[in-house]
């Protein structure tokens, strides 16, 4: 017995690297951000708290699948990750509906987002698959359609919720994984015509989409409706200036910015730390993809460098997502950033994707 | 191209990984521009913009001096009091919703309300807020945008009709009381005292934000004036003797 926790003990203890550590750290940089935007409220602690609580199992899921070794999640993963995806069928019909979307499911005050978890188990999905094809020894036309085949049967049922902004850090993933590891570019394009007319029925479905995009092309003539969002984050950066207004100092997102401490937490943090207190994010988000692309060039064996793309694209891709968001530089969706947003899910989700990269980024063939 | 075999994709991976440096290099340069932009370049055009959508800049209206004899006993004074009006909302609705609320907070009578609230703009719920009610009237004015608390001056005189006469009447101009004949005219100007100046940030819906209030100029009470004469108050009658 003694000697079964000492191996748990030392397998966790492999799991636990520099950059899960910063990751941690972030995390907790998080939670100072959500008390940042939500210390006025009636209950100050309550999403806070929650973050917190949250941040256990997430450190957990980062040490366990940074430990696990690559053949583990191989086949062990591949299960996980099956049952993940009825879960984003399943959420179409058990889910609660949230700000219009049916995607959390509820459980005496403890929410699971099935899209946000989804993640890991897709780009999981997804390397295997682009490693199985390729070594059948599929053309690249026929490579292409089946992975296309994967990421609409994947994204229907995140489009169904609705969840724009998750179907598009999705598809960019998938996009940017398929042109890195070796696909046509042009069947890409090919993908993006076919898909128009998907493009128009969702536009005609839920006019909203196309609101908001009219908003963000002309935000001053929606400025009451569709592009209010879009001036409150504006407005809430220039507020915060060069050097911000300090922690707790932010009039206007304690006032007016809507969702302050999830999809508009670069907004709240840029008003309290101001441009010079931003940079730092940046940066690391930039080390990050240099870490990767590191990890990446010392790493032997197709599936491991096809997860660490993908990982690394769906991480920094939704982070700088979220920032386009917030700066109006992209049409408003609702994404939450990365580790500093609240949200359970959405911290184990980059969790686990960070720690999908360490474990596949291993040079040990244990 | 056959590269579908493990060999091409590992290498093909490893020569356009630059390729996922660059796309974020591209978009981080074009993010990092962006912020410049909108927190350092254009701060000052939002923050105008900021400002005019959402401060707001009032008076505080001073309160007028006294008129005494050369005593020191007043004559004419003036005394602040609160009103509350509702302004009330156009679609009936909302209009019956919203003073269920207000008969429910405020012990309203029946005859401040007219018969019917169609084509009533404002209302005058309470003409005189008694200090006991000022909470509770602060908080329904929180809570209803429609409703709101406002301030207005009585001025008090000796009830001596010879005496009125001699100190003259004032009217209320833009929340100020004014001097128009006798003492209160001719006395105007030091009567009057100057209005403070104040902003405050309003919150969405309209209500102020109490620790965003700043003062811009203090208000400043009219002068008390005494004029050349005795006011000798009786039992029966008041007599004035110069």
């Amino acid at each position: 017995m003694k000697a079964r926790a000492w191996q748990i003990f030392n397998f966790l203890r492999r799991g636990i690297t520099p950059a899960g550590i910063l990751c941690i750290m972030l995390g907790i940089l998080g939670c100072v951000a959500i008390y940042n935007a939500t210390f006025h409220l009636p209950h100050p602690f309550k999403y806070v708290t929650k973050q917190l609580i949250w941040l256990g199992p997430a450190f957990l899921v980062l040490i366990t699948t940074s430990a696990t070794p690559p053949r583990v999640h191989k086949s062990w993963g591949l299960y996980i990750s099956g049952f993940l995806y009825l879960t984003l069928w399943a959420v179409l019909v058990l889910g609660v509906r949230v700000n219009g979307m049916r995607g959390w499911f509820a459980w005496h005050g403890i929410f699971m987002q099935p899209s946000e978890l989804g993640k890991p188990a897709f780009v999981l999905l997804l390397a295997v698959l682009i490693a199985k094809l390729r070594q059948q020894q599929f053309t690249l036309l026929h490579e292409f359609l089946g992975c296309l085949a994967f990421l609409g049967a994947w994204v229907l049922p995140i489009a169904l919720q609705p969840d724009f902004g998750t179907l598009m850090v999705y598809i960019f993933a998938f996009a940017a994984t398929y042109v890195c590891t070796g696909g046509r570019i042009r069947y890409l394009m090919a993908g993006a015509v076919g898909a128009l007319p998907l493009i128009g029925l969702s536009i005609m479905i839920k006019p909203y989409i196309f609101d908001r995009i009219c908003a963000f092309l002309h935000p001053s003539d929606h400025l009451n409706d569709a592009a209010w969002h879009i001036r409150q984050f504006q407005v809430t950066l220039a507020s915060g200036g060069l050097f911000g207004r300090s922690w707790g100092g932010g009039v206007w997102t304690q006032n007016y910015l809507p969702f302050g401490y999830s999809d508009s937490v670069f907004a709240t943090v840029g008003e309290a730390i101001g441009f010079v207190g931003l940079m730092p994010f940046i940066v690391f988000i930039l080390a990050y993809v240099l870490y990767a692309y590191r990890r990446i060039q010392h790493t032997t064996g197709e599936v491991r460098i096809l997860v660490i793309y993908g990982a690394v694209f769906m991480l920094t891709g939704q982070a700088f997502f979220h920032l386009s968001v917030n700066l109006g530089i992209f049409p408003p969706t609702g994404l939450p950033l990365p580790l500093i947003s609240y949200g359970g899910s959405s911290l184990v989700a980059t969790l686990a994707l960070v720690g999908l990269v360490e474990s596949m980024s291993r040079i040990d063939n244990y | 191209m056959t590269d579908n075999s493990a060999i091409d994709t590992v290498s093909i991976a490893k020569r356009r990984a630059p390729i996922l440096i660059f796309i974020f290099l591209i978009w981080a340069l074009a993010i990092c521009l962006r912020l410049f932009q909108v927190m350092v370049i254009n701060r000052d055009t939002y923050l105008e913009q900021m400002a005019a959508s959402s401060w707001c800049q009032d008076t505080i209206p001073a309160i007028r001096g006294r008129i005494l004899d050369k005593t020191g006993h007043p004559l004419a004074w003036s005394t602040r009091h609160f009103k509350l009006l509702w302004d009330t909302p156009p679609d009936t609705e909302r209009c019956y919703r919203e003073l269920k609320l207000i008969r429910e907070t405020l012990p309203i009578s029946t005859s401040a309300l007219p018969a019917t609230l169609q084509g009533k703009n404002l209302i005058t719920l309470v003409r005189d807020l008694h200090p006991t009610d000022f909470k509770t009237a602060s908080e329904l004015a929180s809570a209803l945008k429609s409703v709101k608390i406002s301030s207005f001056f009585i001025r008090h005189r000796v009830s001596d009709p010879r005496l009125q006469k001699r100190l003259g009447d004032v009217v209320l101009r833009n929340g100020t009381e004014v001097g128009v004949s006798g003492a209160e005219l001719e006395h105007d100007s030091l009567l009057r005292g100057r209005p403070g100046v104040f902003k405050v940030m309003l919150s969405p819906r309209g209500n102020w934000l109490p620790q965003t209030w700043q003062q811009i100029r203090p208000v400043k009470a009219g002068y008390d004036v005494y004029l050349p004469l005795r006011f000798v108050p009786a039992p029966a009658s008041e007599a004035v003797s110069p």
